[in-house]
């Protein structure tokens, strides 16, 4: 072999060893990210691209949801819409679904519904347009009907406003199914919008 | 020097050429893209396989599955044999029908191809087409087989096991045949009833034959693949007809001569002569209830103003009380109904203190059952089912499955709605004057304790212990008197403009309050 083939071969390899390097680069997750996901029922945060300084621009993409809390006077609910972080599937974006409402309100007026000693330890998206809400309930807990009714109906709505093609709601306490949270609303069936607890 | 510079051009392309090779060998090894052979009913399918994980669409058309992907986000949605299974990237639970079948580790999407681990197609995809396989990993070949028998090795597509219930609601009876996944069936008149026989599926039968105490239907019997419904005197027929979610055949069996269907429920028959009142003190036992901010208890309080309620109402309607509990104990919600529907109750009082984490919220309120968030499969059963089940109470009528349960209860109480609104509206019209609360008004809630009622049923919010200045009120002994004089007045006046549900009169001997436990 002379050394002009020799450098060639060398060239051919190089151009290998690139070609590895462009197709090896992160790819196949984040391409999903930039894509809108089918069980998001939002509107695109626009403003919320926000490419780093100095850097190309990577989208952090996120999402409006719109999220149910309780006003101080009368316990009615009432939606307020925020941008997160858009979630990587179903079950990251019930778990933001929860995060969120336990977080509370940013409006003055509102209150959090979701006592700290509610925690979600699933979602799941079901077909059929059905979603499980597993909770943790601490056995400790105990609602008048008005604030079971409001902690279920933020669950239910917020969940349902948000979720694209969902049309019902089942919630389990401890990973198993039961009557109620505390002695009022009925968890043994999947439940639909509460438009009760919304304010008129 | 040409016969040496055409040996190097030759010697170079070689090396280009190889060159080439081994960067396409090593891109394919690096993405982890290669194929593997699926063989089903002698036929081989090329499977793409991304390190240890298989193609999901590729196996799942290979076995003669539908596959829709969504577009955007790169879930596939697979279907067949009646069933359904999504393979979502970036989770490891997989949806088949209303099950999660859990899988070793996360599908994931290479070149928006979802690629799934082994044990997604043995546990998930290969039972839905009533198959197994292995993989030999030195052959690189899934081989798949028909499972033996039609059973799917218990996956989705195994047997269908059926439930029974019979529910009679005159002129009409319904046997319910609740279905753990949907079958085809084929109906069949024969001279001593009906029979539903399942086509394509084996049937897991809860009973050989049992028989019911019913007007039309003297047993329902199984034999092999077909249920009969077997009826209790000539001159009757039947149809049967499918419904879904929950899967279920309803049979109705009717009188020949009265063209039985679709009529609208007759009325309920008037309670008896000896009307009974059941009053239920909310909450019990290690379930407080709401606490006040002053640490009193809503259990306390609900029991408390019971008492003066089962006092205070036969004095206005000549009535039987009964309270669900005369004692600090824990009582289920649903054998509270069940009480009521044992003692054939007239009405159905649950009483309930209220609590917030509004600060201002104060005031009584009465809530009537809403069946419109409760699912609404549920109501359309309510609708297509005809509407009362007089007497019929969970239980009854065989039903072992929650699901049937659900349904039989909606529909009992679903008979009973607009007699419960009206007697909510009385009980809050009494509770403004009488209490001088505050005036919630009348509202309804998905509430499992009236989910199950055969009679009118309300709950009653007499106040929100929440509330420091109401918590104070709900201590009270007047204050308490006076609800329970409300309330007793309102079913006074429910009574009064409903004549034929009840005698309105004065005191009755034996009205005194029975506990239930």
């Amino acid at each position: 072999m002379s050394r002009r083939a020799a450098a060639l071969l060398l060239v051919a390899m190089a151009v290998a060893v690139g070609a590895l390097l462009f197709v090896n680069r992160p790819s196949s997750s984040t391409r999903r990210f930039r894509r809108p996901l089918a069980f998001l029922r939002v509107t695109p945060a626009t403003g919320a691209l926000t490419p780093m300084p100095g850097t190309r621009a990577t989208p952090t993409e996120s999402v409006r949801v719109t999220l149910f809390f309780a006003d101080s006077a009368e316990g009615k609910l009432h939606p307020e819409e925020r941008d997160i972080a858009k979630p990587a599937g179903p079950g990251a974006y019930l778990r933001a679904l929860f995060e969120e409402l336990a977080r509370g309100p940013a409006r003055p007026g509102l209150i959090g519904v979701i006592p700290q000693r509610i925690q979600l330890r699933n979602g799941f998206l079901m077909p059929a347009g059905e979603v499980v809400l597993d909770l943790s309930v601490d056995s400790s807990l105990s609602f008048g009907s008005a604030e079971e009714l409001s902690i279920v109906a933020a669950l239910v709505d917020t969940t349902l406003q948000n979720v694209a093609n969902t049309q019902r709601v089942r919630v389990l306490v401890n990973g198993e199914p039961a009557e109620s949270l505390g002695g009022h609303v009925d968890l043994t069936r999947p439940l639909g919008f509460l438009r009760g607890e919304l304010a008129p | 020097m040409s016969t040496q510079s055409t040996q190097s051009s030759r010697a170079a392309g070689a090396c280009l050429a190889a060159s080439l090779v081994f960067v396409f060998a090593m891109l394919g090894s690096a993405t982890g893209q290669t194929t593997a052979t699926l063989v089903w009913r002698g036929e081989s399918f090329p499977i793409a396989v991304a390190g240890t994980d298989f193609s999901v669409g590729d196996a799942a058309r290979a076995l003669g599955f539908a596959v829709s992907r969504d577009t955007t986000t790169g879930v596939l949605s697979i279907t067949g044999n009646g069933h359904q299974l999504v393979a979502g990237p970036g989770t490891s639970q997989v949806p088949v029908d209303q099950r999660i079948v859990e899988i070793g580790k996360p599908m994931r999407s290479v070149r928006g191809v979802v690629y799934a681990p082994a044990d997604f197609f043995e546990k998930a995809l290969f039972p839905l087409g009533k198959a197994t396989g292995t993989y030999d990993a030195t052959k690189r070949m899934w081989t798949v087989v028909e499972s033996r028998g039609t059973s799917g090795g218990g996956e989705p597509a195994g047997p269908v096991s059926v439930d029974v219930a019979v529910v009679h609601v005159e002129p009409t009876t319904q046997v319910v045949l609740r279905e753990s996944v949907a079958a085809r069936f084929e109906p069949r008149l024969v001279e001593s009833g009906l029979q539903v026989r399942w086509i394509d599926r084996k049937v897991t039968a809860p009973f050989a034959e049992r028989r019911f105490e019913d007007p039309l239907v003297a047993s329902v019997r199984f034999e092999g693949d077909t249920a009969t419904v077997v009826f209790r005197e000539p001159g009757l027929t039947a149809r049967a007809y499918p419904l879904t979610d929950p899967d279920r055949v309803v049979v109705e069996v009717g009188r020949l001569v009265e063209t039985p269907p679709i009529e609208p429920a007759a009325p309920p028959p008037p309670p008896a002569p000896a009307l009974t009142i059941v009053v239920d003190p909310g909450h019990g036992g290690a379930e407080t209830g709401a606490v006040g901010p002053g640490g009193l208890q809503e259990k306390d309080v609900t029991l408390q103003i019971a008492r003066r309620v089962a006092a205070a109402i036969p004095r206005v309607v000549a009535s039987r009380v009964v309270l669900t509990r005369d004692s600090d104990s824990a009582i289920s919600l649903d054998d509270r109904t069940s009480l009521a529907n044992h003692e054939k109750a007239g009405l159905f009082l649950s009483l309930h203190a209220n609590s917030s984490r509004a600060a201002g919220a104060h005031g009584s309120e009465t809530y009537y059952l809403s069946l419109e968030s409760s699912d609404r499969l549920a109501s359309e059963a309510a609708r297509r089912e005809n509407q009362a089940i007089p007497g019929t109470g969970p239980g009854t009528g065989s039903a072992t499955n929650p699901d049937l349960d659900f349904i039989l209860w909606d529909l009992a109480q679903s008979a009973h709605l607009n007699e419960s609104s009206r007697l909510a509206e009385a009980i809050q019209n009494q509770l403004n004057v009488v209490s001088k609360t505050e005036n919630r008004g009348i509202k309804q809630a998905p509430f499992r304790v009236l989910a199950g009622a055969t009679m009118p049923a309300v709950l009653v919010e007499v106040g929100f212990i929440s509330h420091p200045e109401e918590e104070k009120q709900l201590r009270s002994a007047t204050f308490q008197e006076g609800v329970a004089n409300a309330i007793a007045k309102a079913v006074g006046e429910f009574f009064a403009k409903h004549p034929g549900t009840a005698p309105v009169a004065g005191p009755t001997p034996g009205a005194t309050p029975s506990p239930a436990r």
